[in-house]
């Protein structure tokens, strides 16, 4: 583990993005992702850790996240901040419906586990609020039942939506 | 924002696309997301809605079959007609459970009426502990009669909370062990075997939260409580319509490690604690005075003198007026600190209140949620607060009386609790006709005019705190 004594030299690492784009990131910080701690800890520190999986945009705002959310350097987070933090949360995923799934992909990619349940939670309210077919129009999702299968789908768990 | 791709997708290869070429690889579909994380947005969502998404697209008819909480309230729909909405219910969880996966089931939720579905609704539940349920929520409605629990729930390994509401007579097997199960709240069960009620409460070995709410012990004796982790319980215990309450029965509750000790109710039963040297909070909240109920009491409080924070209801006191002779016997509650007196008017001259008090040596903290009155006129001062306890005269230094309505008697009161409390540092009264802080409330007071000379003495206690 490295050693953050001396706070007031805080280890920086770079992360490069897919489009070639690098960003500069407390070390500290960057370890909220487990897969970036793990190549920390085999010795990645030195050169550019490559995240191939992000664009620029999505890994901006997932280091945003970063930022917020590492460790606080002297001791337990208060009451007061966990709930600035849930505030600050709720913000940074009220974003267009494509932002949302780059950056829950982007989560799971990295294994920020915080991140994730944010974003699958927000996508989970967002088909909890709309109707089937309004959720295929917001996601994409092509339908491929036929009508007949889908009645028939449907008056299976006819409970589901009454 | 950025509307392009901006993704590459690193599970595309293992990824079904469900042969939908169609579909524009570069927009965003939810459905393009890995199987893995689709199912933790699904654990996000309530069952119905979970279960409601395979219409959605043939990728997402069988995604919700892992989803870690399950939960069916049959009275969750307020519409429909009753007939039809039972069987749309039944149906759908028969389905849900059926096609279950074998992926653990966290939480179980069962809400509904039993009707003649006794079995189906035991095949449920032991559906739920077949999938290693760790929190399981039962509640049968509008059950008359016996009903017999899956005895595999009994010998649960995995159980770590049960809340089980069932107004009828619970059968019990003979082998019960709850090896993992830390909550447990039984809400208007009614026990009626002496020998198998035993074993049930004796198959509890790690348990630490106990709720029992207008439990029935029918023709039952004693029942013994011993779980020896257990640190909070919770008594409710008002009138039951069969009249099953268990009088007569006395609940023995020995507590090694018990914190805290909620009672709320009628006091119908007898409820006794043993060894409870840890006790640190009690709460006694009793919903009438009646005078059959004194020896009751008296040995409930009498099993509280360890405790560093006790909550006593108005009716508790007036109950004890009735048992002067037991008061006599009270045990010395050398832990208590703070004393909070809560429900109707407290009058300070009333004898059960006196021996109270005097058993309380080390009291510091009293506080008044519902003013504070006198009985007699003030003329008989001399009896009032007399012998007057060693709290008042070594430890008492913070009294608080709240919704104080202000008249000559209740003024009186508070003089007299004052003038007797000589080591008092702080006194805070609240008025109901005046919020707010202690300055403003002085004022109100001092308006008055009734009270010139308590408003000093008041105010000097104040000044002394404060400054």
């Amino acid at each position: 583990m490295s050693s953050t004594l001396c706070c007031s030299f805080a280890k920086n690492v770079t992360l490069r993005s897919s489009d070639g784009q690098t960003f500069e990131v407390e070390e500290a910080a960057a370890q909220v992702s487990q897969t970036i701690k793990r190549m920390i800890e085999d010795g990645c520190t030195g050169s550019v850790i490559p995240v191939p999986n992000l664009t620029g945009p999505v890994l901006a705002l997932v280091i945003e996240y970063f930022k917020k959310h590492s460790p606080p350097s002297d001791g337990c987070p208060t009451a007061l901040l966990e709930m600035e933090i849930k505030d600050w949360d709720a913000k940074f995923v009220a974003v267009d419906n494509d932002t949302l799934l780059d950056l829950t992909l982007a989560a799971h990619y990295l294994e920020i586990q915080g991140l994730l349940d944010l974003t699958c939670h927000r996508v989970a309210d967002i088909l909890n609020d709309n109707s089937v077919e309004k959720i295929r129009e917001i996601f994409h999702i092509k339908n491929d039942f036929t009508p007949e299968e889908e009645a028939e789908e449907r008056s299976k768990i006819q409970w589901a939506f009454e | 924002m950025e509307t392009t791709s901006v993704i590459h997708k690193p599970q595309k290869k293992n990824q079904k696309l469900n042969e939908e070429e169609d579909i524009d690889e570069t927009s965003k579909s939810l459905g393009n997301l890995p199987e893995e994380i689709l199912r933790h947005i699904l654990s996000f969502l309530p069952t119905k809605d979970a279960v409601g998404t395979s219409v959605l697209s043939k990728r997402w008819e069988y995604l919700w079959d892992s989803i870690p909480n399950l939960d069916f309230n049959l009275y969750g729909i307020l519409r429909g007609k009753r007939k039809r909405k039972r069987t749309l219910f039944m149906n759908f969880v028969d389905r849900v459970l059926c096609l279950r996966d074998s992926y653990d089931i966290k939480r179980f939720a069962l809400c509904c009426d039993v009707l003649h579905d006794a079995s189906r609704v035991h095949t449920w539940i032991s559906a739920a502990i077949k999938h290693n349920v760790q929190d399981l929520n039962i509640d049968l409605e509008i059950f008359i009669g016996e009903f017999s629990l899956p005895y595999c729930l009994f010998t649960c390994e995995t159980l770590i909370s049960l809340h089980l509401y069932m107004s009828g007579i619970l059968k019990l097997p003979t082998k019960i062990c709850f090896s993992n199960l830390k909550v447990l709240t039984m809400d208007n069960v009614t026990f009626s075997d002496d020998y198998l009620t035993q074993q049930f409460f004796s198959g509890l070995p790690v348990l630490e939260k106990l709720k029992l709410y207008l439990c029935g012990w029918r023709n039952l004796k004693v029942v013994r409580i011993s779980s020896p982790k257990l640190q909070f319980l919770s008594v409710v215990d008002f009138e039951r319509p069969d009249l099953s309450n268990g009088e007569g029965c006395q609940v023995m509750i020995s507590g090694v490690r018990l914190k805290e000790f909620h009672y709320r109710g009628l006091l119908l039963g007898e409820y006794r604690l043993y060894e409870s040297f840890k006790l640190e909070k009690a709460e006694i909240e009793l919903h009438e005075s009646q005078a059959d109920a004194h020896d009751r009491m008296h040995k409930l409080l009498a099993g509280l003198s360890n405790v560093q924070f006790l909550k006593l209801s108005s009716e508790v006191v007036m109950v004890l007026i009735h048992a002067e002779e037991l008061l006599t016997n009270m045990p010395t509650f050398n832990n208590l600190k703070d004393l909070e007196l809560n429900g109707t008017s407290f009058d300070l001259d009333c004898e059960a209140l006196l021996k109270i008090l005097q058993s309380f040596p080390c009291l510091e903290n009293l506080k008044i949620l519902r003013d504070i009155n006198l009985l007699s006129s003030c003329e008989e001062d001399d009896r009032i607060l007399c012998p007057v306890p060693p709290c008042f005269l070594s430890h008492l230094k913070w009294i608080k009386v709240n919704r104080y309505d202000v008249d000559e008697k209740k003024l009186s009161a508070i003089k007299f609790l004052l003038k007797k409390a000589i080591v008092l540092e702080e006194v805070v009264i609240s008025s109901v006709n005046v919020g707010g802080n202690l300055e403003k409330q002085l004022k109100a007071f001092s308006i008055t005019g009734i009270l010139p000379s308590i408003d000093v003495a008041v105010s000097d206690i104040v000044l002394d705190a404060t400054g």
